[in-house]
C-alpha cells in the first residue's frame, strides 16, 4: 500500500517539476518567439511584394520601417491585399494577395504579387509551410521562387490555368511555365492549385475594383 | 558483477563497439528522414546529443528512487521535457533553422536511442558514466548520419551545406534524396562498419 502511494506521489512530483520548468522557459522565451514570428511574417510579405530581394537579411527595425512607409493593407471581399509603393510613397510597384491552401503535410501560406500593369508576376514568397525539408521544402529555395518573377499571367489559358508547371529539368518555353520540383510531385501539384487560385482571386478583386 | 568500466570504455562502446545505428540498430527512422541535407542532419545530431546526454543524467540521478513499474513513464517525461526545452530555445534564438526543421526537432522524442539508452544504461549506472554514454551514443549516431548525409546531398543535389560542389556537369541523382536512397546508403554503412569491426575482432 505504502509503495503504491509513493509511486503515485513520485510520478505527480516529477511531472509537476518538469511542467513548472517548462512553463517557466515558455514564459521567459515567449516574447522573443512572438517577435521572431512577426518579423518572419513581415519580412516574408516584403519578399512576396518584391520590395526586398531574397538575399537581403534586414533587421526588425528596417522591416518595420519599410512596411510602415511603403505598404498599404486592404481587406476586400474576404481577401487581404497588399499594395506596395516605391520610396516616394505614391508610385504603385505591385499588388499582392495573401493565399493559403493545403500542401502535402499542412497548409501553405504566402504572398503572391503582380506588378502595377497587372500582367506579370512580381514576386512570390511563403510565410509558412510544413513540406518535407529537402523535398517539398525546396519550394523556398531562391531558384524556385525567383523563376516566378516576370511570368505572364494576364489571362488564364483554355483550361483556366494562369501558371503551368513543367518538370524540374525541362525547359520552361512558354511565358507562363514554371519548373516543378522533382521528388515532390504532391507538393508541386498542391502548389499549382493554390497559386492558380490565388491569381484567379487577385484578378477577381482587382477587376471588381476597376 | 561485471568489472567497473572507465569513462573511456563507455565512450568507445557508444561510439563504435555498441554503435546505436549499426550494432543496436536503433534510431533508424530519423536516419532515413533527415539525411537528405547535411544542414538538417547536423542540427538533428546536435539536438540528439543534447537530449540523450541530459536525459541520461537526469534519469540516472533518479534511478534509485524511481519505482520500477513507472520507470517508462518517467523516462518519457524526462525525454519530452528536454526536447521541448530544446525546441523553445531554437525558436527563440535560431528562428530560421527552427522553421526549416520544424517537425524533426519534436521527433527526437520518439527516437528509440534515447529510451533505449535510459533503459539499458542510465537505469543501472551513476550520472557521470550515463552522461558519457549519452554523448557517445549521440556521436555514434551522428557520424553515421553525417556520412550518409554527405553521400546523399552530394549525389542528389551536387551540393554540401547548400554550396555547389559538383559543378554543372553533375546529373542530379534524384533517387538519393528520396527515402529509398537512405535505405541503400544505410545498408552500405552497416555493411562497411560491421566488416571493419569483424576484421578487428578476428585479428
Amino acid at each position: 500500500m505504502k509503495n503504491r502511494v509513493f509511486t503515485v506521489v513520485f510520478m505527480i512530483m516529477v511531472t509537476a517539476i518538469a511542467a513548472t520548468l517548462m512553463t517557466g522557459a515558455k514564459v521567459m522565451l515567449q516574447g522573443r518567439i512572438a517577435l521572431n514570428e512577426s518579423l518572419l511574417e513581415h519580412r516574408a510579405r516584403l519578399y512576396g511584394l518584391g520590395l526586398l530581394s531574397h538575399e537581403s537579411q534586414p533587421t526588425a527595425a528596417e522591416v518595420d520601417e519599410i512596411f510602415q512607409q511603403q505598404v498599404k493593407v486592404k481587406k476586400q471581399a474576404d481577401q487581404v491585399l497588399y499594395y506596395a509603393y516605391a520610396e516616394d510613397g505614391e508610385t504603385l510597384l505591385s499588388v499582392g494577395i495573401e493565399f493559403e491552401g493545403p500542401g502535402y503535410w499542412g497548409p501553405i501560406r504566402g504572398i503572391l504579387s503582380m506588378d502595377a500593369s497587372q500582367e506579370d508576376i512580381k514576386a512570390l514568397y511563403f510565410v509558412a509551410h510544413q513540406e518535407t525539408p529537402g523535398l517539398g521544402g525546396r519550394i523556398t529555395e531562391p531558384w524556385f521562387l525567383g523563376q516566378f518573377t516576370g511570368k505572364s499571367v494576364s489571362s488564364p489559358d483554355a483550361e483556366g490555368r494562369y501558371l503551368v508547371f513543367v518538370p524540374e529539368d525541362a525547359e520552361a518555353t512558354e511565358p507562363n511555365q514554371v519548373n516543378a520540383i522533382s521528388g515532390a510531385t504532391r507538393t508541386s501539384d498542391s502548389l499549382k492549385r493554390i497559386l492558380n487560385q490565388a491569381l484567379h482571386d487577385l484578378h477577381d478583386v482587382l477587376n471588381q475594383e476597376s | 558483477m561485471p568489472p567497473a568500466r572507465t569513462a573511456r570504455n563507455v565512450f568507445m562502446d557508444g561510439l563504435w563497439h555498441e554503435n546505436p545505428i549499426f550494432r543496436q540498430v536503433l534510431g533508424i527512422c530519423s536516419t532515413l528522414a533527415v539525411t537528405n541535407l547535411l544542414k538538417n542532419t547536423l542540427v538533428m545530431v546536435a539536438g540528439l546529443i543534447f537530449a540523450a546526454a541530459l536525459s541520461n543524467v537526469t534519469f540516472s540521478a533518479l534511478r534509485t528512487m524511481t519505482p520500477r513499474r513507472i520507470r517508462i513513464m518517467v523516462q518519457v517525461l524526462i525525454i519530452s521535457f528536454y526536447v521541448i526545452i530544446l525546441h523553445l530555445v531554437l525558436q527563440a534564438y535560431l528562428p530560421d533553422i527552427s522553421r526549416d526543421l520544424g517537425p524533426y526537432v519534436g521527433l527526437i522524442i520518439t527516437n528509440c536511442i534515447l529510451m533505449g539508452r535510459l533503459e539499458a544504461f542510465a537505469g543501472s549506472h551513476s550520472p557521470w558514466p550515463s552522461f558519457v554514454d549519452g554523448v557517445a551514443c549521440g556521436m555514434g549516431y551522428g557520424f553515421i548520419l553525417i556520412a550518409i548525409a554527405i553521400a546523399r546531398e552530394l549525389a542528389g543535389f551536387g551540393t554540401l551545406l547548400g554550396i555547389e560542389v559538383m559543378g554543372a556537369w553533375w546529373t542530379r541523382w534524384t533517387l538519393m534524396i528520396m527515402p529509398a536512397g537512405a535505405f541503400f546508403m544505410l545498408g552500405v554503412c552497416v555493411w562497411v562498419c560491421r566488416y571493419l569491426q569483424s576484421g578487428k575482432e578476428s585479428a
